[in-house]
């Protein structure tokens, strides 16, 4: 009987304790994809709305996070895709194949380690939202290629090469950062 | 096997390799120790990315602010209404009280039917459009036509663009640049030879007498046989004009002779001397002091008209208030606020006042009045209500459509201009804030261009963009209100809206101060909202 209830109704979430625990988490992303700390804390707050309105489609059996992140995953990109002239930010270029040139900097595994989250953190905001958003998603939220492709609306392999071509502009610019380090 | 690429090494790494291609390489690294540190550092990097964007949780502090869930924004909606209306019935009750039904004087610019001041500012541009004519002309031209393709290419980019913002506002600013800087580097100042007359000059055609860049007082003391036509800021006519004067002037002081019939046009007009024919005075302040002599009628519209001199015939006067001390030599009409005839007033004919109130028309002991007395009320026949004539909701339906046309265009064009995170009671009261500075200054900065002759075009443009956004400011609150009741963003929530705001501005008698407080609101809103839009970059440290 307890059971047939819960079934037909979802449990009610509670709004208030969702929304101090995951906020934070939710504005971070949001700052991330944004680029806009105003903006982001808007989208926050719009994130929590949609939540709250579709909790219906809330599935238990994920982390409630997830779900959160999901949401303002969409609603952000849907929001750079708007203010961008060009809604196809994120396709493949001309130039740009699937087996791109292995050159340039290579992976600095052990240079990233002693580098201050500061950095890597300043490094990824001056990369343009091609690039931003896909590294965004894979590392912070930690998200598969197959989701990235989802959420992006690009194929699987491109979001292999936007990772790939990410990662080597967050390379060449936290170099460019200790150069001038090194300079000092 | 050929060692794999960086690339492949890479998604390898990651584990999003397709099954079969990573087996492959995963035999390959079995054997190759260069491949096999690459794989390594790959994944070495991808857990420092995930712990350092991720420890941005740890680091920051964040001020979590209050939730305001979607049934307290419906809540706000209802509260953002009673807010408005309870406002504007405070508003209205309190003035009411205290004013017995009037607006305060100091708030009189409220009232649009306050058509002094409107009279002042449009002869004070009258004027300034004359005295630059030339310049005036060409400016108006060039601004016209640059408006119109500035406006075509803003429309012709937000198409090709579909919605960039960025493209938008950085072709308008350069369009404003353009528009406001040319006109005002064209005007080329050049005025005739002196316009002031000395005593001792005689001229024998007629004059139209201008003042240059440096000298805006013009006086005219010698004797002009022909006509005058003299702008200016202080305009005195000490000398004797035989035909026509006409003046258009911040002040004009006619102390000499007009042989013809005196047209002045000025926020203060004194005549102490002779005028052979009549008198027209559209002023604030028309005064005609004792000495002067109007040998046809005198006719006055302006706030305030004193007539001491003679008239021998009729005396026309509209406006505020007449207050009559001297002699006419027939009828006296006024239409307006206060009429009151001094002891030593004598009027040889009718006196027919058309005015508010009987006791507004005040006649002291001693004054003269040859023929009938007349007075009659304005309020003698009350008008019909107006919500019981169809055309009155024709009207309301028309406007409706009109601004949600606006509004499709408008959004369309820019998205961005959405009211966003307005909806607590905090974020209106800045909202009316901002937008009383931009309904009060505008107009004020208005005055102040447009009496320096170089910043007219800028002035025009400046107020052209203010009534815009005073329109437009209706329709962006319609929009919220629709989209915070319906839940979701469409021309049926616009419609919904604007439906709602112009159901609220024609409510009896307190719907004109609604106007009013939305006006206000959505002008402000929409500042913030610009402003919000356009600092989005600089995102120094989160």
């Amino acid at each position: 009987m307890v059971e047939a209830v819960a079934a037909q109704k979802p449990v009610g979430l509670d709004f208030e304790l969702i929304y101090n625990t995951h906020y934070r988490r939710v504005l971070n992303l949001c700052r991330y994809l944004l680029n806009s700390p105003d903006k982001a804390e808007d989208a926050a707050h719009e994130v929590f709305l949609r939540a709250q309105a579709k909790q219906a489609s809330y599935n238990h059996a994920f982390p409630l996070s997830t779900w959160l992140l999901k949401i303002a995953s969409n609603y952000c990109i849907d929001l750079l895709r708007r203010k961008t002239a060009e809604h196809r930010i994120f396709d493949s270029d001309a130039g740009e194949s699937y087996e791109p040139p292995a050159q340039g900097a290579s992976p600095l595994g052990e240079v990233l380690a002693a580098e201050r989250g500061n950095d890597v953190r300043r490094a990824l905001r001056s990369l343009t939202e091609k690039y931003r958003v896909p590294l965004v998603l894979a590392y912070y939220n930690e998200l598969s290629y197959e989701e990235i492709s989802d959420i992006l609306g690009v194929e699987r392999t491109q979001v292999a090469v936007l990772i790939f071509r990410g990662k080597e502009h967050l390379r060449q610019r936290l170099g460019e950062s200790q150069g001038k380090e090194r300079l000092r | 096997m050929m060692c794999p690429t960086e690339f492949t090494c890479a998604v390898f790494a990651e584990g999003e390799l397709p099954e079969a291609e990573a087996r492959e390489v995963a035999r390959h690294l079995e054997n190759c120790g260069k491949c096999g540190r690459l794989v390594s550092a790959f994944r070495g990097e991808s857990r420092m990315l995930v712990q350092h964007l991720q420890d941005i949780d740890l680091e920051e502090s964040v001020v979590v602010p209050e939730f305001a869930s979607s049934s307290s924004q419906s809540l706000s909606v209802v509260g953002f209404a009673l807010g408005v209306i309870g406002l504007a019935l405070a508003f209205r009750l309190s003035t009411s009280i205290l004013f017995g039904l009037r607006l305060p004087v100091e708030l009189e610019w409220l009232n649009p039917r306050e058509w002094v001041l409107g009279l002042g500012v449009a002869v004070n541009a009258a004027i300034y459009a004359i005295q630059n004519a030339d310049a005036v002309v060409a400016g108006a031209v060039q601004t016209t036509v640059l408006l119109t393709l500035g406006t075509a290419a803003l429309i012709g980019t937000a198409r090709v663009l579909r919605r960039s913002m960025t493209a938008n506002s950085i072709l308008a600013a350069t369009v404003a640049i353009g528009l406001t800087s040319s006109p005002s580097h064209a005007i080329d100042l050049r005025r005739g030879a002196a316009a002031s007359i000395p005593a001792t000059e005689t001229i024998d055609d007629s004059v139209v007498a201008r003042p240059d860049g440096k000298i805006k007082n013009i006086d005219v003391a010698g004797t002009i046989k022909g006509d005058l036509i003299v702008f200016g800021d202080v305009v005195i006519i000490s000398g004797t004009v035989d035909g026509d004067v006409i003046a258009f002037a911040r002040r004009v002081e006619v102390s000499g002779t007009v042989g013809g019939s005196l047209y002045g046009a000025a926020a203060i007009l004194n005549v102490s001397g002779r005028v052979g024919r009549n008198m027209l005075g559209a002023a604030s302040n028309v005064n005609l002091s004792q000495s002067a002599n109007i040998g046809g009628n005198t006719i006055t519209a302006g706030a305030e008209s004193v007539i001491e001199g003679k008239t021998q015939r009729d005396l026309v006067s509209a406006g505020g208030m007449l207050d009559l001390r001297g002699e006419i030599g027939r009828n006296v009409h006024f239409a307006g606020g206060q009429l009151a005839l001094g002891g030593s007033s004598r009027v040889g004919g009718n006196l027919g006042a058309r005015v508010g109130k009987e006791e507004n028309v005040k006649i002291a002991e001693g004054a003269v009045i040859a023929g009938k007395k007349n007075v009659t009320l304005n309020l003698a026949t009350p008008r019909p209500s107006r919500y019981l004539s169809v055309s009155y909701y024709v009207w309301q339906i028309v406007r409706v459509l009109a601004a949600f046309v606006t509004g499709l265009i408008l959004f369309k064009l820019f998205p961005a201009i959405v009211l966003t995170r307005v909806h607590s009671g905090m974020d209106w009261l800045k909202a009316g804030g901002i937008g009383f500075i931009a309904l009060v200054t505008i107009p004020v900065a208005f005055i102040i261009l447009a009496v320096t002759i170089i910043g007219l075009p800028i002035a025009l443009l400046s107020l052209a963009l203010w009534a815009a956004g005073i329109y437009l400011s209706k329709i962006v609150v319609a929009e919220f209100l629709g989209r915070s009741i319906l839940k979701t963003r469409s021309a049926i929530s616009l419609l919904a809206g604007l439906i709602l705001v112009v159901v609220a501005v024609n409510l009896p008698w307190i719907g004109g101060l609604i106007n009013f407080l939305l006006i206000l609101l959505g002008l402000g809103a929409l500042a913030v909202s610009i402003y919000r839009t356009r600092s989005q970059e600089g995102f120094a440290e989160v």
